[in-house]
């Protein structure tokens, strides 16, 4: 599920890129290098990433919550009352870990696609 | 200050290479200003970018107060564009985002030097009012005349005080009044500040006031 919200991520930034191209023609010709160019994109990638993963985790939390205390079950037919839910910390902390870590890798792509426009093209892009 | 040798510029088109520049040799000394006109598809603009660094050339050198532009890393070359070199576009380009006084402090910010950001906002508002926008400085570009938008453009080239400003047509999106307050504007700053500009140009009257005239036709200077 993660690796493909990664897909969303490229597509993303790649058409953020796309759209800004002038602007980042603009940016060049006044002196921000590209390791500059490069890092705004990994961060822009990465703060959607972070938001998702973040929100992520609050609304599976919620969710447990909602089947730990809410939601019974016919004990008669199955042999629990409840939505047998076990949170464990290792298992959030593996799975926003491996999130973050996709997140990055998504933005590389794009981010080195904004970072090498040569500064002309980019400025003559309408 | 600086010097381009043997600049050669060949575009690789599926069908045939074009080359725009066919060895290009100038020296542009301090203080100088200089026009440069001929034909349009001469390779005027062409030969401007890659001696401010925005474009590599195929071959040759351009070497800015003894550094060669392309042998450097991008970093450097991105420093010396944000210190050493201003540029006027013809179509002004600036951040639609962003008010006048915010896309004149921006290659400022991009120094990122000892100043703070204040003494940035007043270095700014003092070239808004050099350029006499002062009062429209809150405004953004959509809110602009041309001939506003090309002001607030010069006023950004010029913050962080560049040795030598590129103007790539710089009146030749606007009408012929605006166009003469800016070549006058361009003038004063020459005369005030001692920088060197280099101006391509199809306006008569830029280049009858410029110090040295160079013509181009075909990828080649022609005396």
């Amino acid at each position: 599920m993660v690796l493909v919200a990664s897909f969303n991520i490229i597509s993303t930034l790649i058409v953020t890129v796309t759209s800004k191209v002038h602007d980042i023609g603009i940016l060049k010709s006044i002196g921000v290098p590209n390791a500059s160019i490069r890092r705004l994109f990994t961060k822009l990638g990465m703060f959607i990433g972070s938001m998702g993963t973040f929100w992520g985790v609050v609304g599976g939390l919620a969710l447990t919550y909602i089947l730990r205390t809410y939601v019974e079950v016919p004990a008669e037919i199955y042999s629990i009352d409840h939505v047998p839910v076990d949170v464990q910390l290792s298992d959030m902390l593996a799975i926003v870990g491996a999130a973050l870590f996709i997140t990055y890798v998504a933005t590389i792509y794009p981010a080195a696609k904004a970072a090498n426009l040569q500064p002309v093209d980019a400025l003559r892009y309408e | 200050m600086l010097e381009a040798k043997d600049l050669h510029k060949i575009y690789k088109h599926a069908a045939n290479p074009l080359a725009v520049l066919k060895g290009i040799d100038l020296k542009i000394h301090e203080g100088d200003v200089w026009a440069i006109v001929g034909p349009s598809g001469a390779g005027k603009s062409t030969l401007l970018h890659i001696l401010g660094g925005l474009d590599k050339p195929t071959s040759g050198q351009v070497t800015l107060d003894g550094e060669d532009l392309y042998a450097l890393n991008d970093g450097r070359r991105a420093k010396i564009r944000n210190t050493k070199i201003g540029f006027i576009f013809q179509f002004y380009h600036l951040l639609p985002e962003f008010t006048a006084l915010e896309n004149v402090m921006v290659p400022g910010l991009v120094k990122g030097d000892s100043q703070n950001d204040e003494a940035l906002r007043a270095k700014a508002l003092d070239l808004l009012d050099q350029v006499g926008l002062v009062q429209r400085a809150m405004h953004k570009p959509n809110q602009l005349s041309g001939g506003e938008q090309q002001r607030v453009a010069i006023a950004r080239a010029l913050i962080n005080q560049p040795k030598i400003i590129f103007c790539d047509e710089p009146t030749g999106n606007l009408d012929s009044e605006s166009g003469q307050a800016i070549v006058k504007l361009l003038m004063e700053l020459n005369a005030k500040n001692k920088q060197t500009f280099v101006i391509v140009t199809h306006n008569d009257a830029i280049a009858k006031i410029a110090k040295r005239t160079i013509r181009m036709r075909d990828g080649r200077l022609v005396e």
